[in-house]
């Protein structure tokens, strides 16, 4: 008899924090969801209906309004393909720079080491708006403003990147790099071969990193570029919320899910790559 | 990260010099910096072309470079590595900092050599163009405060726009709901508590420039009327921060939650396609007088550009020319910077479709110019801007403590405490 109270009271118990979780997450779920809910519900609303009090939830009347105005008021396409030319360069370019550092940073002795990681810590321990004034001279000095490059290259030598790398390469397990040496595989070879695939969830989670970093950057861009040429995205959507004069609400959301849409796409994929990524890696 | 950037450059020099392609000779580029962009945006890009047609040697190029506080940041950093335009758009309290620290050029000598007109331009905007120690500037995009009404709703209730504070809270209380229909609505924003200390007969700095002029009842009167009209309900204070205020007070006179707002003159427009009652505009409510304070843009050029001179100043006489001067404000809804201006056929028209713009123009008798120091932008935006909020969110604050304060943190700023 006791044994059988036992456990109704463990499962009433197991049920109850069932609930609550479930209960807990729904509530995070509704308070993350519904500010995006709400952007693709006014997007697809008529102006006037933007400022009517009290505001609607549903449109009355669904409009592509604010979608017209919008691709009116800015070459969308071209400002993304300046985002999706700046954001998949650094996202590509920057595995050339972080995996032969990362693996030198954990598995080569060179002297002065210790001195230069300290210097790649700096890196991302210093905030962008104190850097950008002499990032700023050196691209003028170069040259170089108002073009692909200041927004790229100084993102290409990802501090955190080559940081977090380290710390997943210095896990690996010595041994599997003996074994590998024993077969006479070289340093590049190790790289390829072993760490490469075995540190592909960092690897992910640095490019998801980078990616929507990159994608969502304004100031800088803004300090490193003159006009439209090559700007992103982030800022012609930003210029379409005027100086003086009302906010158009209904463009300016059908703007941000233009600006949106491709970053959850690139989350929906990557958080698939990631998950598989833990299940290969051979890690545990 | 930034370690790499050195032998990155290098190594990428060269091909980026490649790249560059050799800029067209002719015409000369006048770069212009703008803050402006969708339809005010366009305007400009029309007016520009007009005036790129108009002759063969110069070609103007507009830039869009973010908002008032980002191309003040930009151009910061812009003049230290020599990359800044050759004329800009200033937010008016900020022409003096950037005039003190040499940015800006003095364009005293080639205003009368180039024959331009500033003498047309209304007083009330060249105040903080020109303050005695040169020309620094041209009034461009210039707005005032007004004072806007439901005035469907004033008539059915046998109400007129109110003349003084009184009157105003007055009205106010007539027409509020507890909870659901407030009299007035106002941004707490230090451009309104300045026009409110002129009203009330006070000055913003005093006379030396080493104290603000308005740790007196000139500043007290003000923040005591908005605190009562906020207790008795009267008073709507908007929520959000900046500019999120100003949106919030004009959706709510256009969704019938207020009666009455204060917003700039530039609303006029939006007010009049959004609000399905008529519109109506009066001069800011008195207190011993009318006043407001004149807010908006100006252009500037920068410190150095001889050689562009005769083309900038070509641009700037375009720009400040009744025609010119009457398109933009007759296509943007700002007051137009001159009475020339004013009177063309063009502004005419804007006012047969919206006869409330005159108002504007008849409170431009009463207007008068933010300080020119260089720190009025920090001590509006910062020290006004949070006391003035503290005073009216808190009852125990007291106007005389928010006046204090602000009046001990510009004595810091300034040096002379």
């Amino acid at each position: 008899m006791e044994d059988y109270r036992d456990l109704t009271s463990t499962h009433f118990v197991r049920g109850l924090k069932y609930t609550i979780n479930l209960l807990f997450k729904l509530l995070v779920l509704f308070i993350v969801a519904y500010p995006f809910f709400w952007v693709v519900l006014t997007a697809f609303k008529p102006y006037k209906e933007t400022v009517t009090y009290p505001p609607s939830f549903l449109p009355s009347t669904w409009t592509l309004d604010g979608f017209r105005q919008c691709t009116e008021s800015i070459d969308v396409l071209h400002f993304m393909k300046n985002t999706l030319i700046i954001s998949f360069t650094v996202l590509l370019a920057q595995y050339l720079v972080i995996i032969p550092a990362a693996y030198a940073f954990a598995r080569v002795k060179f002297f002065g080491k210790g001195v230069l990681f300290g210097v790649v810590l700096l890196g991302f321990m210093i905030p962008q708006q104190i850097t950008f004034v002499p990032v700023y001279l050196m691209f003028s000095k170069a040259k170089m403003l108002s073009s692909y490059w200041p927004q790229t290259l100084p993102f290409i030598a990802n501090a955190f990147g080559i940081f977090l790398l380290r710390q997943y390469f210095m896990q690996i397990p010595e041994e599997i790099i003996e074994a590998a040496r024993m077969d006479d595989a070289g340093e590049f070879k190790i790289i390829i071969d072993i760490m490469i695939p075995m540190a592909k969830t960092a690897l992910f989670a640095i490019g998801l990193l980078s990616f929507i970093s990159m994608w969502n950057s304004y100031f800088w861009p803004l300090i490193m570029t003159t006009n439209d040429t090559y700007r992103p995205l982030t800022i012609a959507v930003a210029s379409l919320k005027a100086v003086d004069g009302a906010v158009i609400w209904n463009m300016l959301m059908a703007a941000n899910l233009f600006l949106i849409g491709p970053i959850l796409l690139a989350y929906l994929l990557a958080s698939k790559q990631i998950r598989s990524a833990f299940v290969y890696s051979g890690i545990k | 990260m930034k370690k790499m950037l050195a032998s990155f450059l290098t190594l990428t020099m060269l091909l980026t010099m490649l790249c560059i392609g050799t800029a067209a000779a002719e015409p000369t580029e006048i770069v212009f910096w703008t803050a402006l962009s969708g339809n005010l945006g366009e305007t400009l890009d029309t007016i520009i072309s007009d005036f790129n047609a108009s002759q063969d040697d110069w070609n103007v190029v507009a830039e869009y470079q973010g908002s008032y506080y980002d191309i003040a940041a930009k151009l910061q950093t812009a003049v230290v590595a020599g990359e800044e335009p050759d004329v800009v758009q200033c937010e008016c309290s900020r022409v003096c900092m950037f005039a003190e620290y040499g940015i800006f050029e003095d364009l005293t000598e080639e205003a009368a050599e180039y024959g331009l007109d500033v003498d047309s331009l209304f007083d009330g905007f060249m105040a903080d163009c020109d303050w005695g120690e040169g020309l620094y500037a041209l009034p461009f995009n210039r707005s005032t405060p007004m004072f806007y009404y439901n005035k469907t709703l004033s008539d059915e209730l046998g109400l007129t726009a109110p003349t003084t504070w009184d009157e105003l809270h007055e009205t106010a209380l007539a027409v509020s709901k507890e909870g659901e229909v407030w009299g007035f609505e106002v941004p707490v924003d230090s451009w309104f508590w300045e026009a409110f200390i002129v009203q009330s007969g006070g000055s913003l700095m005093n006379e030396t420039n080493t104290d603000i002029g308005f740790n007196n009842e000139s500043g007290w009167a003000a923040l005591s009327l908005l605190r009562s009209m906020v207790d008795d309900g009267s008073m709507k204070a908007p929520p959000g921060a900046e500019y999120n205020a100003w949106e919030a007070a004009r959706s709510d006179l256009a969704a019938g939650i207020t009666t009455m707002i204060m917003t700039s003159s530039g609303d006029l427009r939006t007010l009049m396609n959004t609000c399905d009652f008529e519109v109506g505009t009066a001069f800011l409510p008195a207190n011993e007088q009318y006043g407001v304070v004149t807010g908006g843009a100006n252009i500037a050029v920068l410190a150095g550009h001889d050689e562009k001179m005769a083309g900038i100043m070509a641009f700037l006489n375009y720009m400040i020319s009744p025609e010119t001067a009457g398109y933009w404000a007759a296509n943007t809804g700002y007051v137009p910077i001159s009475e020339a201006a004013s009177q063309t056929d063009v502004y005419q028209e804007f006012l047969a479709t919206y006869p409330a713009g005159t108002t504007a123009l008849a409170q431009m008798e009463y207007a008068t110019n933010q300080p020119t120091i260089p720190q009025w932008t920090e001590i509006a935006n910062e020290f006004m801007m949070d006391e003035m909020q503290r005073c009216v969110e808190n009852s125990e604050y007291t106007p005389e403590m928010a006046t204090q304060t602000v009046s001990d943190s510009v004595k810091n700023l300034i040096g002379t405490n």
